[in-house]
């Protein structure tokens, strides 16, 4: 499901089912696909996708952030899925 | 009376500095920047409100900004989750308590009102309490929601306040709602308390904000 997130200044992205996603190693994947981990947390990561900032919540649930375009959030939100999920960036 | 004004850029606390302006206080602002954590929008709006309350009251208007992201990652790495929102807070008094004494001041000023988040209830209040040596002025404590924002149009800040910036988050998705002091002081044994004050002390920026 994606919505315009609470302080309506990104999109967010939940999964259908509520992940428990080890974040300590899914930042060493995403900084393996050229992606920026700014801040790393057992229950949150701050990432850089191309220059957005992208929030990664250990749910599973991504909030793409400082983005107007929907289609543009989609895409960087699907890459980061596809991450996620171990099928590569 | 001078007081260091807790400022987020939300609705509450400007309205808590403009009613201290008001009320003839000399005030200092203190803004914590959450920044991972939330968005670098906030910031712009607390210079916003400031620059229309300079203007309003005629007076410059000095303001910290007190990076804070990097307290929150440590909070939230070491201790039980449902109590990030108290830590966070405990530790922001704590900070502004080290501006008070910088800059001469006698009470902190913020904006907090009772009930109207789930982490903003009696039993968390207490729990903050310890953290600052100074007597804390909360004048909107016993407001609602309604009279808060009817203030805050009437003072001029309403349209900044509710710009859109994002929330903060890091807040977890079940604060504790009744934190006791002993368990809220284990957590805080987790800390290094007195480097990650001293961290943001030295790393805060400071700004004279004269009025538009």
């Amino acid at each position: 499901m994606e919505r315009l997130c609470r302080g309506r200044t990104g999109y967010e992205f939940i999964p259908k089912r509520r992940n428990a996603l080890d974040l300590g190693a899914l930042a060493g994947r995403l900084e393996a696909c050229n992606i920026a981990v700014e801040a790393n947390t057992p229950h949150l990561l701050i990432v850089k996708v191309n220059g957005t900032g992208v929030s990664v919540f250990a749910s599973g649930k991504l909030i793409v952030k400082d983005i107007e375009s929907k289609e543009g959030a989609e895409k960087i939100a699907m890459q980061l899925i596809r991450i996620i999920a171990g099928r590569g960036a | 009376m001078k007081a260091i004004a807790l400022i987020s850029g939300g609705i509450d606390s400007p309205v808590a500095t403009a009613l201290a302006l008001e009320g003839g206080a000399e005030v200092v602002c203190a803004h914590f920047s959450n920044a991972p954590y939330s968005s670098e929008k906030t910031e712009e709006k607390v210079f916003e409100i400031l620059k229309h309350l300079a203007g309003k009251y005629k007076r410059k208007i000095k303001l910290y900004v007190v990076p804070h992201g990097a307290n929150l990652t440590e909070i939230s790495r070491k201790c039980e989750r449902k109590f990030t929102c108290v830590l966070c807070r405990r530790m922001m008094l704590r900070i502004s308590s080290r501006i008070a004494e910088k800059e001469k001041a006698d009470a902190l000023l913020t904006g907090e009102s009772l009930g109207q988040v789930a982490s903003q209830t009696l039993s968390n209040i207490a729990a903050e309490f310890s953290a600052s040596e100074l007597p804390i002025l909360r004048p909107l404590l016993g407001m609602d929601k309604l009279e808060i924002e009817r203030l805050a149009k009437g003072f001029g800040t309403f349209t900044a306040s509710t710009k859109p910036a994002g929330c903060c988050e890091i807040t977890p998705e079940r604060p504790a709602t009744k934190a006791g002091r002993g368990q809220i002081e284990e957590e805080e044994k987790k800390l290094d308390i007195e480097k990650m004050a001293q961290e943001s002390m030295s790393n805060a920026r400071i700004a004279e904000i004269a009025g538009k």
